[in-house]
């Protein structure tokens, strides 16, 4: 069905421009040729680590980026990120929790006020904005002493359920949750989860929810997408992912196991030419240093980009042996 | 075999005193090393765990904190009675640390070849007379590739604000790990990393205990971390020690209710899996703690007792848990 898309994201790219006044400008990849799709009532989790791009792809689909290239489609309807009308009617929609709760919150505001704004923003009658603030922070698990307060006097846990509130006050369809729990305690974030999960259900809400945390993302999403600097490598359903990691990437993120010996690259460098795994990569093959490859599509309905399942005839088990 | 602890911590009690009153930060904290271990202290936020790695090095500022009882032995010493020049001389060479924040550890004004080869340079002064400084660059650069740094030369010239978190923290640790300490603490080593980069200093971690025998004493908000990397695991709470356990059993049959509670937290299962057990509430406030056991307002099992009367640290199973569930005057 194909208007059972809440959101589709078609070919993606962000690229920015770096370098110094004078160097010669470089240009970093941040997302390059991205796509999926997410349906309504569903969660999208988006793996990486450090400089994947997911913060980037984030950032666009509320509007703080705009997108060199591709498309955006929200509702059906593309996003013209040039008409700053269509931007706001995606903001409309659209909400975001961001990573660190101290530095997204003004501090200067009553918890109240913070809230308010968003209302604000969006040209919300204000005499139903008491109510609103209320009804949200009761749905957020917000103690109602907490509206009052600072955020310097809210614990972490309160922080992030204030950035919900905020986001959530004025109803979305999609909500963005940027490692909304990566700088809680286990406990707190269990407590924030938990609120995640109860929300959605009452809400009907689509989350995108990304994490570096492969426990997190498979309490919390049907999908899951793996991106390795700016490259989707793998998307499909979490199960299937967690337990025939297709793609030597993913493999590598969800393997526990501590090893003493043999002593790897720390941080992650991606290759210049061929695919972009190919230099990490154990199963690496000839033609990876050749081309990045395309998306194949596994019998399960997941998508692997790496050569090693160009024939389909291979299954993630038996590429599992190639390690 | 040896069997002395390295650092054996008895009883130790700290309170912060500030014109508003006493805190009791630490109470009657025992805990040892072992040569070659690696031990975990694992508390939520405020349990006073950091508190405690700052105590073992004399970090902290006194005032406001104050040693009011126990002791914290190494190797025979009791570095709570040391004066602060002979604290200054163990530091470092015996006993290293690495802070939470490792961007604080560093100078940011020079490079982090300057301040990396200051510190070996410290070492080859106390243990060789002073090399020379081909040498230490030398030990340097293999220490630094040894932290799978991919070009350690031109990190070296680099400042600490043109590397990433991951790369500070491991300049940091390379620079208490290039005086050689006996023991290392290490406070939330993997925080802010991404989980791929934090396996992977894990990975180093275990191997820099296998290649040089150095005791760890890893200080984590972790739990499952710390199970991976540590042989024996303490749980802290409210500044007790509730729980000391091996590495595995932790995580698989933890005893104490609070350590059941940090150990169902931790998500696992798939999207329609039930909801997470998480206690009610967040760690108490250490100026106004309730009576009895500190964690029995948020304990699921609790027992009359348990409001009435702290239980004491006890021995079961080979393994220690303070909790009335498992004393031996338990009524039920």
């Amino acid at each position: 069905m194909p208007n059972d898309k809440l959101l589709e994201v078609k070919q993606l790219s962000v690229h920015f421009r770096q370098g110094s006044l004078f160097g010669r400008k470089q240009v970093v990849k941040a997302v390059d040729n991205v796509s999926f799709s997410i349906r309504r009532d569903e969660t999208l989790g988006l793996a990486g680590e450090t400089g994947s791009g997911k913060s980037t792809i984030a950032k666009v689909l509320v509007g703080l980026y705009t997108p060199t290239a591709g498309r955006v489609a929200f509702m059906g309807e593309t996003v013209d990120y040039s008409n700053r009308r269509s931007v706001r009617r995606l903001r409309t929609s659209v909400g975001i929790v961001f990573q660190d709760p101290t530095s997204s919150l003004n501090p200067r505001l009553r918890v109240r006020d913070i809230i308010r704004e968003a209302l604000v923003s969006a040209h919300v009658a204000s005499s139903t904005h008491d109510g609103a603030i209320r009804e949200t922070a009761q749905l957020v698990g917000l103690r109602m002493g907490a509206l009052d307060s600072y955020p310097r006097q809210l614990s972490g846990g309160e922080k992030q359920r204030v950035s919900l509130a905020r986001a959530l006050v004025v109803p979305k369809k999609l909500l963005v949750l940027d490692e909304p729990t990566s700088s809680l305690d286990v406990s707190v974030q269990a407590q924030v989860l938990n609120t995640l999960r109860e929300v959605k259900k009452q809400l009907k809400l689509s989350y995108l929810f990304i994490s570096h945390d492969m426990n997190v993302l498979r309490y919390m999403s049907n999908r899951v997408g793996i991106l390795f600097y700016g490259k989707m490598l793998e998307i499909g359903d979490t199960k299937a992912v967690n337990i025939q990691p297709a793609h030597p990437y993913t493999r590598d993120l969800l393997s526990k196991e501590v090893s003493t010996s043999g002593f790897q690259l720390l941080e992650h460098q991606p290759s210049e030419t061929g695919c972009i795994y190919s230099r990490i990569c154990p199963s690496v093959m000839n033609e990876c240093r050749m081309s990045h490859p395309t998306f194949f599509t596994l019998p399960d309905g997941r998508q692997v980009a790496c050569h090693l399942y160009r024939d389909r005839t291979v299954s993630p088990n038996e590429g599992r042996c190639y390690s | 075999m040896e069997h002395a602890p390295l650092l054996r911590v008895e009883d130790l009690t700290v309170d912060f005193v500030t014109l508003d009153g006493k805190v009791r930060i630490l109470d009657q904290v025992s805990l040892s090393v072992m040569p070659g271990e690696i031990v975990g202290i694992v508390g939520e936020s405020g349990s006073g765990k950091t508190t405690l790695g700052l105590t073992l090095l004399r970090l902290v500022d006194s005032p406001p904190a104050k040693i009011r009882a126990g002791s914290i032995v190494y190797k025979g010493r009791n570095l709570a009675r040391l004066s602060p020049r002979e604290m200054s001389a163990l530091r470092g060479s015996e006993l290293g640390i690495v802070l939470q924040e490792s961007v604080e550890s560093l100078n940011p004004v020079y490079t982090v070849g300057f301040q990396l080869t200051e510190a070996a340079q410290v070492w080859s002064k106390r243990e060789h007379d002073g090399v020379g400084t081909s040498q230490i660059k030398r030990r340097v650069v293999a220490l630094l590739e040894e932290l799978c740094i991919s070009n350690p030369e031109a990190v070296m010239n680099r400042y600490p604000h043109e590397l990433s978190g991951g790369m500070r923290k491991r300049v940091a640790i390379a620079m208490a790990v290039v005086q050689n300490p006996r023991l290392l603490i290490l406070d939330e080593p993997t925080n802010g990393l991404d989980a791929y980069v934090q396996g992977r200093l894990l990975d180093l971690l275990r191997s820099l205990n296998h290649t040089y025998g150095m005791s760890m004493l890893i200080i984590t908000h972790d739990l499952e971390l710390a199970a991976r990397v540590c042989d024996r695991v303490y749980v802290m709470y409210a500044g007790r020690i509730l729980e000391c356990s091996g590495a595995r059993e932790i995580l698989d049959s933890p005893l104490h209710p609070y350590t059941q509670a940090l150990v169902s937290a931790i998500p696992s299962g798939y999207v329609d899996s039930p909801a997470l057990e998480v206690p009610l509430g967040g760690p108490p406030e250490l100026g106004s703690l309730p009576t009895g056991c500190k964690f029995h307002p948020r304990c699921p099992k609790r027992l009359e007792i348990c409001a009435l009367e702290e239980p004491v640290l006890t021995e079961y199973l080979a393994r220690n848990v303070k909790c009335w569930l498992y004393a031996e005057r338990q009524t039920t």
